[in-house]
């Protein structure tokens, strides 16, 4: 039995023929299909490097839920850990494409796994200047305003 | 990378954020940022209820569902805190009702929590779910009702240790009959008997109740009764313990034991008979926490429950365990990690001599590799135990020692037990709560100062020679919150000359010390964002600066003054005739 193919296009122009089943994780990319069968894709605010990340995930976990119909605990278990190495795996930058990408083709999985990489990453700095540094994050605040809420965070909250 | 992340994608990634303290980071990185985290905070932790107003949180933090408040200062335990104090849990739950409706969980710790509160909470919040009183005081069951009757999908409802005006037992039969959400009920404070059939009918449309703590009143019968509708429970709290039953009713209740598999944590067992013991022994294996703090069960009866309980990680006791239990404890219990140990009263009641000493724990703190915090009360204590303790276990987290009787020496050398407490804040390096008692000079202080760099609550009583004691304290200890002194000889100086360091702590209490009532008026107007509170219930006629003052509760706000203040409470703000010196108080 053959498998419905379709092909989804990087920034770059670079074209993915991806299975349909895997391509569907994405609501987005369910919805198009479906009211336009048969044409690729264009996914201009993706570049392939994402791309091919988001479809590696996709790949993954279509595999797993197809697994026979068994979702024995154990397998769930390495899908888990699986999520967690392919995470960990990616850079601060790319991570946050990711986590985009997830977004913009709204992959609830994948939104929800890379969110969480991200929450850890902030419980893991110390202050505020780091989790600016490690994001990039401009302070806007003035002086005074830092320290009104310095006081409230620090005083009883 | 430029990171402008939409606030959605934002708000989900902070859903992953738990802990408030990460929170509050998040808040400071920039304005973004911070509207997204106080839009979707929601628990919340005001550790003084007087430190910020309800409406700047309520303001702040529309979304909270869980609000924990903590109200009057620690020593309200040892009834150090007058009544009619202040703590009011009213303002707090007015503005929530206001601003907050989608609050569902209040935690509330030494509070003052009337009727008309509990009303309010049951008229205000249409899905509220978890009620936890801890040491408050205010109310009547009957503001228990309000709640039973109109919370339908209450999860928890919880009475610590709570001053309740008890009006009977049917408080307990206005859950409504569509009730089936109940994970813990605990009313082991109240003193009315409640109706069997009522709680047998609430416990057995509770699928999911999981806590369960009776008071005294519920008989052995009744419990059995009760377990046989609830064996998945995972924490009970019995009733009395001390009714005669038959040879069928003790088989009929052991089996009902035998039966509870998930079972991790016991309490209640108020006076337990010690032929009764045997019916605890299906349980102790399962067993993390035992709390025998009401069972008045003493040696050896506690010997074959302890040992037992291999399995547990905390247990709470009268010293009627003594010397001996606590070391069946420390051959038995290899994964304790807290300790508290309780005065029976024994010694005065009758001829029954506890032999209770430092032995006790210092067997415990060479049997349990895990023990980290420990409340110890006894009547005798020597360095060397604590030395030995330190060596042991150096990873105490909290360390409380209440030697009983003021000004004891080491009973051993007859010196102060400076060197003791030297070696528990050398050596544990983690050490975050420390009660010190017993004899004790400056170099004690000079100790705790230069050592206890993660301190952060430190409790004195009846110590000390001079000033200088709160010097060392105040500068040093730099992670320090919270400080708490009574009937110890410091003064003015320290206070004035650390002035500064009162601002980067959360309160200090002082009783029965040596502070004027003109260095209170100067801290109050040199600090602003200090409230500084003089409480005093016998007033003088005319009050000079150089005059005592019986109390001082000193905490850091951003709410200013409070508005409640009663007559014995005196403050430069609401005394305005105060502040001049030598003028007669009115």
């Amino acid at each position: 039995m053959s498998k419905k193919m379709i092909v989804l296009k990087s920034s770059e122009g670079v074209s993915f023929v991806v299975e349909e089943a895997v391509a569907r994780q994405s609501k987005i990319i369910s919805f198009l299909v479906e009211e336009f069968p048969d044409r690729e894709l264009p996914l201009t605010n993706m570049t392939s490097e994402i791309l091919r990340k988001t479809i590696e995930y996709c790949k993954k976990h279509v595999v797993e839920d197809d697994g026979g119909g068994d979702s024995s605990s154990s397998s769930s278990g390495d899908l888990k850990e699986w999520d967690v190495k392919f995470v960990a795996e990616i850079d601060q930058p790319r991570l946050m494409d990711l986590l985009m990408a997830a977004n913009y083709l709204d992959i609830p999985s994948l939104l929800d796994v890379t969110c969480q990489k991200v929450a850890d990453t902030i419980a893991a700095c110390n202050d505020e200047k780091e989790i600016r540094a490690t994001f990039n994050i401009e302070n806007d605040f003035t002086e005074e305003e830092v320290e009104a809420i310095r006081m409230e965070n620090q005083y009883p909250i | 990378m430029d990171l402008r992340l939409p606030s959605k994608v934002l708000e989900h990634i902070l859903s992953f954020v738990d802990s408030n303290e990460d929170r509050n980071s998040v808040s400071l990185v920039c304005k973004s940022w911070f509207e997204t985290e106080r839009r979707t905070r929601k628990r919340v932790f005001v550790r003084n209820c007087y430190a910020v107003t309800p409406e700047a949180v309520a303001r702040r933090f529309p979304e909270t569902r869980s609000l924990t408040l903590k109200g009057k200062p620690h020593f309200a335990d040892y009834n150090l805190v007058p009544d009619g104090w202040g703590g009011y849990a009213w303002p707090w739950i007015e503005a929530m009702a206001a601003k907050c409706p989608s609050l569902d969980e209040l935690r509330l710790k030494r509070m003052v929590v009337t009727d008309e509160c509990l009303e309010k909470i049951a008229a205000s919040f249409k899905d509220f779910k978890v009620l936890v009183l801890t040491s408050c005081e205010g109310f009547s069951t009957d503001g228990l009702a309000a709640i039973a009757v109109a919370c339908s999908n209450l999860r928890e409802l919880e009475l610590r240790e709570c001053i309740v005006e008890d009006l009977g037992g049917d408080w307990l039969s206005y859950f409504p009959e569509t009730l089936t959400s109940l994970v813990s009920l605990d009313f082991s404070c109240l003193d009315s008997e409640v109706k069997l059939s009522d709680l047998e009918r609430l416990v057995s449309r509770s699928p999911n109740l999981k806590s369960l703590k009776l008071n005294r009143a519920v008989s052995l019968d009744a419990l059995g009764s009760l377990l046989r509708l609830a064996p998945q429970l995972v924490e009970l709290g019995t009733g009395s313990f001390s009714d005669k039953l038959d040879q069928e009713a003790v088989s009929k209740l052991s089996q009902a034991f035998s039966e509870m598999k998930e079972l991790k944590s016991l309490s209640g067992l108020w006076d337990v008979l010690p032929e009764y013991i045997p019916l605890l022994y299906s349980v102790c294996p399962g067993l993390t926490s035992l709390n025998l703090s009401y069972a008045t069960v003493q040696m050896p009866d506690l010997v074959e429950l302890l040992t037992r309980c291999s399995n547990l990680q905390k247990l709470w006791v009268m010293d009627l365990i003594e010397d001996k239990g606590l070391e069946v404890v420390a051959s038995s219990c290899k994964e304790l990690r807290e300790l508290r140990v309780f005065p029976s009263g024994a010694e005065g009641l009758n001829d029954t001599n506890v032999a209770m000493t430092e032995q006790g724990l210092v067997s415990v703190s060479e049997g349990c590799p895990n023990l980290e915090s420990v409340l110890y009360f006894c009547v005798q204590f020597t360095n060397a135990a604590m030395v030995t303790i330190a060596r042991n276990r150096p990873n105490l987290t909290c360390f409380r020692l209440c030697v009983m009787e003021p000004f004891s020496p080491d009973h051993k050398t007859q010196q102060p037990l400076d060197e003791g407490f030297k070696a528990i804040v050398e050596r544990c390096k983690d050490l975050q709560r420390l009660s010190v008692s017993g004899l004790l000079t400056n170099k004690a202080f000079e100790y705790i100062g230069t050592h206890g760099k993660k301190l952060r609550m430190l409790s004195i009583a009846f110590a000390g020679d001079s000033d200088l004691m709160l010097h060392h304290l105040l500068s040093g200890c730099e992670s320090l919150n919270k400080l708490e002194i009574r009937d110890c000889p410091f003064g003015d100086t320290a206070l004035l000359e650390n002035a500064a360091k009162l601002e980067t702590m959360r309160s200090l209490w002082m009783s029965s010390c040596c502070v004027s009532f003109g260095a209170c008026k100067l801290l109050s107007q040199k600090m602003p964002k200090l409230n500084v509170e003089v409480i005093d219930e016998h007033p003088l006629e005319t009050r000079p600066d150089s005059s005592p003052v019986e109390r001082i509760y000193i905490y850091r706000t951003l709410a200013g003054p409070r508005l409640d203040m009663p007559e014995f409470v005196w403050t430069t703000q609401k005394n305005p005739e105060i502040g001049v010196s030598h003028l007669a108080i009115k």
